[in-house]
């Protein structure tokens, strides 16, 4: 679900998965859906259902409340991320959940999701999610310790203090030795020394 | 966007009124199930937390919060008075004359009472 150069999303093409226990709250995310200009919106409410439009269906997005009645949501997604259905196991997935439990907060977080927003569904902030993941470069990561998903650094500051980092881009904290002279004063004079330019 | 929006809310209307009418039954069957249910009567008024907001029904959206807030706290599912207070408010919000704001305070003075620790509240979080 790529933005294009006018950073627009076109989502008449877009194959959308619903995910919600409730069927009102899934006719009133389908419409939502809809009204983006989405023509192809699959329902599902539990688990099976989902899992059954994964095996035949190409999806570019996914839009799930995690408190299903049939199973986990967050293990379903985390199954999901690890699977070996591409493209789906790569979907963008919009995590949506009313009244959220301490513990299912830090779930989501470490569940594969690339965006957690909270019920009621406001139609403006779905669709700047939206927009946001269209945008989104972050490389997908599967990390030894069990995450498997989006990458969950937004911003790239480094390893932490004290760490070497675990990705092989990961630059050492250390800076080192120089690895050439230092430069003489008026090598660094010259360096900031205003210049004529002709144009 | 504005008319990807403006498109939006027009099928949220669209189903308003089977939506409200959900609500109301859903409202209907946690007053049934009492404070005997504590896990089911927190998946339902979580439904009608989601719901009713969507509906712009806030005041109702607001005590159904309430609701799960008391109940996902162990002190709260425990009290039956408590939840008993959440359920006649659910009930007594859907009627147009409705002291509102004076029914929410009191059931945030509940909450805070029976907490065990403060609880997330209903705002983005981004990943």
């Amino acid at each position: 679900m790529p933005a294009n150069d006018s950073g627009r999303v076109n989502l008449a093409m877009a194959h959308v998965l619903l995910i919600d226990a409730s069927q009102h709250s899934l006719d009133i995310l389908a419409q939502v859906i809809r009204g983006f200009g989405a023509e192809h919106v699959y329902r599902a409410t539990n688990v099976a259902e989902a899992e059954q439009t994964l095996n035949r269906v190409s999806i570019d997005l996914i839009v799930i409340d995690p408190a299903l009645k049939d199973g986990d949501g967050f293990a379903f997604l985390n199954a999901l991320r690890r699977s070996k259905n591409e493209p789906n196991c790569y979907a963008p997935v919009i995590l949506i959940s009313g009244h959220s439990r301490r513990a299912d907060v830090a779930r989501a977080r470490d569940t594969g999701a690339s965006f957690f927003i909270v019920k009621p569904i406001k139609p403006t902030v779905l669709l700047e999610r939206i927009l946001w993941i269209g945008r989104d470069k972050r490389p997908f990561v599967e990390v030894s310790s069990g995450y498997c998903g989006p990458d969950r650094r937004f911003k790239f500051e480094g390893p932490p203090i004290g760490s070497d980092g675990r990705r092989q881009d990961d630059m050492s904290s250390a800076i080192g030795g120089a690895a050439a002279p230092n430069l003489s004063d008026d090598e660094l004079s010259f360096m900031l020394k205003p210049q004529k330019v002709s144009l | 966007m504005d008319v990807a929006v403006a498109r939006a809310h027009d099928g949220i209307a669209e189903v308003r009124e089977a939506g409200v009418a959900a609500v109301d039954d859903k409202i209907a069957a946690i007053l049934l199930m009492g404070a005997d249910a504590p896990e089911a009567t927190y998946r339902l008024s979580n439904e009608i937390f989601a719901e009713a907001g969507a509906f712009d029904l806030a005041e109702v959206s607001a005590a159904a919060f309430s609701l799960c807030c008391l109940l996902s706290s162990a002190r709260g599912a425990g009290s039956p008075e408590a939840i008993r207070v959440h359920l006649n408010a659910l009930r007594a919000l859907r009627r147009a004359d409705a002291p509102a704001g004076v029914i929410l305070a009191g059931l945030s003075a509940i909450v805070a009472r029976y907490a065990d620790a403060p609880e997330p509240e209903p705002t983005e979080r981004r990943l």
